[in-house]
């Protein structure tokens, strides 16, 4: 959500979107497109599930917008959506225990990514708690601000940086002994 | 605090750039297509109540007003015909004191009919 003053924004968007402005739907879809994937993909574990997990969410959300009394909680209210439907995604479709064989089979080479790097990461990042990779994602991933993190995902902003905290120590020690090279970008 | 990013890029390879766009009008169309039908039921209506109150308002305030000044003129009128009736019972009496040959001229009766309208 890389914009100056993201309430009044994202505000006036979910109006425009609630009278049906289909311009303000793309602009709100290309926001929190990925951010609902980053929240649902610690949740669902799985890249493929998470895509579709995100996507569906964003439509419903759409679709239910003229629900939304405030239009400026949209985001807390999408990612709830979001954790919702991954948690009911995932008592639907629970495996007893997935194999990262199998996943690193099904992961798609993307973008000259390597899934064998991608796929080391993401395990990583299951070792975190719940609530600390969906901030380190939405944070690292998605250059959130904390503020817009704890709108969100409803914790306060210092709860945020101590997730954020505690979630970047425990990875690059992870990574650190496996010898993956975690590039740090301030 | 570690206030260092950690480059999670690997994980974040959906939807790649060239598609987002395509991701973003599959969203919006499949957003929009039910968004419009929802429009047209539940909220179509709760959107065309809220539209329609203020005019609403106005009709139900112009029907008390009606209502008000139809009672006066209702009011009004009853007592105009308490009058019509007192003015012909008057005129009754007068024809039947001329018919009974009483000295008033007719002239006088016309006159005093004439006073009385």
């Amino acid at each position: 959500m890389a914009s100056a003053n993201p309430q009044i924004d994202i505000a006036q968007l979910v109006r425009r979107a609630q009278v049906g402005d289909k311009a303000a739907f793309a602009e709100l879809a290309r926001m929190f497109l990925r951010p609902a994937y980053a929240v649902a993909l610690p949740i669902v574990k799985n890249t493929a599930d998470a895509e579709e997990l995100a996507q569906e969410a964003l439509v419903a959300a759409l679709q239910k917008l003229a629900q939304l009394k405030s239009p400026e909680r949209f985001a807390g209210w999408l990612m709830q959506i979001v954790r919702n439907r991954s948690l009911n995604h995932l008592a639907r479709h629970r495996v007893p225990s997935a194999s990262v064989d199998s996943a690193e089979q099904a992961a798609p080479q993307l973008g000259g990514i390597d899934p064998l790097v991608q796929q080391r990461l993401l395990n990583e990042l299951r070792q975190l708690t719940e609530l600390q990779q969906h901030v380190v994602l939405l944070h690292d991933m998605e250059n959130w601000t904390h503020t817009e993190i704890g709108a969100a995902l409803e914790i306060s902003v210092e709860s945020s940086r101590q997730h954020l905290f505690q979630a970047r120590r425990r990875l690059r020690e992870s990574l650190g002994k496996r010898g993956i090279r975690s590039s740090e970008n301030g | 605090m570690d206030d260092k990013k950690i480059d999670l890029t690997p994980c974040r390879p959906w939807p790649k750039e060239t598609d987002f766009e395509s991701v973003v009008a599959s969203v919006v169309a499949r957003a929009s297509a039910t968004h419009s039908q929802t429009l047209s039921f539940w909220d179509g209506l709760l959107v065309g109540f809220r539209r329609l109150a203020r005019p609403m308002i106005a009709v139900a305030a112009c029907l008390v007003i009606l209502a008000w000044s139809s009672a006066l003129l209702r009011g009004a009128s009853e007592s105009t015909a308490t009058i019509g009736g007192a003015v012909g019972d008057s005129r009754v009496a007068l024809m039947n004191w001329a018919v009974q040959g009483n000295t008033a001229s007719t002239m006088e009766m016309l006159a005093v009919l004439e006073g009385l309208r």
